[in-house]
């Protein structure tokens, strides 16, 4: 018996030892991310019994609370807002074409070593998800697809340092380029050192942008004191996407341009 | 082995199944110490099994290789080292249901970290998880007497 357990312990103590190894030389790891991406398609197959059940005991709870219609109205009103938006600015081309489409996904991933940067959501191009389309949260842009497999997406987060918005402050109609710090921050860069945006004054998303549809809103000036690098201000953005508790979003499939 | 891939791949299509909401219960790691109570002299290869299943869950769901992994490994080799220190006859469905509970808490609290307070409560998190494996936990504690209560009556 004796020597069953110290032979367990050694065991542990190595199973721990190697355990916690690749706990150290995976962390962040480029290779980690490939198999876990490989894990998650193989593992989809077999999974599917449970996100068929789920998808349905879902869509049944909010048939029958009366919820659906009412998330339908939320959504339908989300996209008139933001193609009403880019319609007031006269851009007629640039506004979102009305032949929309708003596919709801939950988060089911979000990397510690890359917790600003990207997010996995449960949705991919078997739900009509592309590259490119723009992901919002409660109406605000939160980030936009990046790679997209045929049961989940990723989305490059505001906050990352990899994507970069172009904006306009829709008070003044300057135009800046948004873009994450990796840490959880936005910053307004390209605002010329002469003009002065305001604390409060709204972002969204610009029409000169050929990656994402104009008009979408984004978030507000901080009322942080702005710096200046290479005779250009950098402002601080209030985003309105709150990135430290959002579970899901919603993707446009009707409006964005990959 | 059939059993092990059964078990893992059960809790996986729980976890599939609550996944943004909640976390599934450890069944896998419950079925792992069931299975070292009645076989000790399985306690390594349990550990080892534990190892890699952790890192396939890792894999699958936290991003974090090594992280479950060594949580598994970890309580799999503390539950037969406490389980083994105690007597053969306090060693009970009581004894048992404690252990599972007290690994089933721990585990509960650590994956909650590797799968993001971003979620929601951490107290409802853990709760749900640790209510959810309770019929578990129970179901294997019968288990585990049914199997003694067959030693003690044996040749």
């Amino acid at each position: 018996m004796l020597k069953g357990v110290s032979s367990a312990w050694l065991h542990g103590l190595a199973a721990n030892f190697i355990g916690l190894l690749f706990l150290a030389v995976s962390f962040g790891s480029p290779v980690t991310y490939k198999v876990s991406e490989v894990a998650a398609v193989i593992l989809e197959y077999p999974e599917r019994p449970a996100l068929w059940t789920r998808r349905l005991v879902s869509e049944g709870v909010s048939w029958a609370g009366g919820l659906r219609k009412l998330q339908e109205r939320v959504r339908d009103l989300e996209f008139e807002n933001a193609r009403l938006r880019a319609t007031l600015q006269e851009r007629p081309e640039a506004a979102v074409p009305s032949a929309h489409g708003l596919v709801h996904a939950w988060i089911d991933a979000r990397p510690p070593a890359f917790w600003w940067n990207e997010v996995r959501i449960d949705r991919g191009s078997n739900d009509g998800i592309r590259e490119g389309m723009p992901a919002l949260w409660k109406g605000f842009l939160a980030g936009r697809v990046s790679r997209v497999f045929a049961g989940h997406s990723w989305v490059d987060l505001l906050t990352s340092t990899g994507l970069m918005v172009p904006v306009v402050v829709e008070e003044t109609r300057d135009l800046g380029v948004l873009t994450g710090d990796g840490r959880g921050g936005i910053q307004l860069l390209y605002i010329p050192e002469e003009k002065g945006p305001r604390p409060g004054m709204r972002l969204s998303t610009a029409p000169v942008s050929d990656i994402l549809p104009a008009g979408l809103p984004v978030g507000e000036v901080s009322d942080a004191p702005p710096t200046i690098e290479d005779g250009f201000r950098v402002y601080r953005v209030l985003p309105g996407a709150d990135f430290s508790v959002m579970d899901s979003l919603l993707v446009m499939t009707g409006g964005g341009r990959p | 082995m059939m059993s092990l891939i059964g078990l893992w791949y059960l809790q996986d299509l729980f976890q599939a199944l609550l996944s943004e909401r909640f976390l599934a219960p450890d069944l896998f790691l419950v079925f792992l110490f069931y299975r070292v109570t009645k076989n000790p002299r399985e306690a390594s290869f349990v550990i080892w099994v534990a190892l890699v299943a952790g890192l396939l869950w890792d894999f699958r769901w936290t991003t974090l290789p090594g992280f479950t992994a060594t949580v598994y490994a970890l309580l799999a080799t503390l539950f037969f080292v406490t389980w083994n220190h105690v007597p053969y006859s306090g060693r009970n469905a009581v004894l048992f249901s404690l252990l599972a509970l007290a690994a089933q808490f721990f585990a509960s609290l650590v994956r909650f970290v590797s799968w993001g307070g971003f979620r929601g409560s951490l107290t409802g998190a853990v709760v749900f998880q640790l209510f959810s494996a309770v019929p578990v936990i129970i179901a294997a504690a019968l288990a585990v007497t049914a199997g003694m209560d067959d030693d003690d009556a044996g040749p």
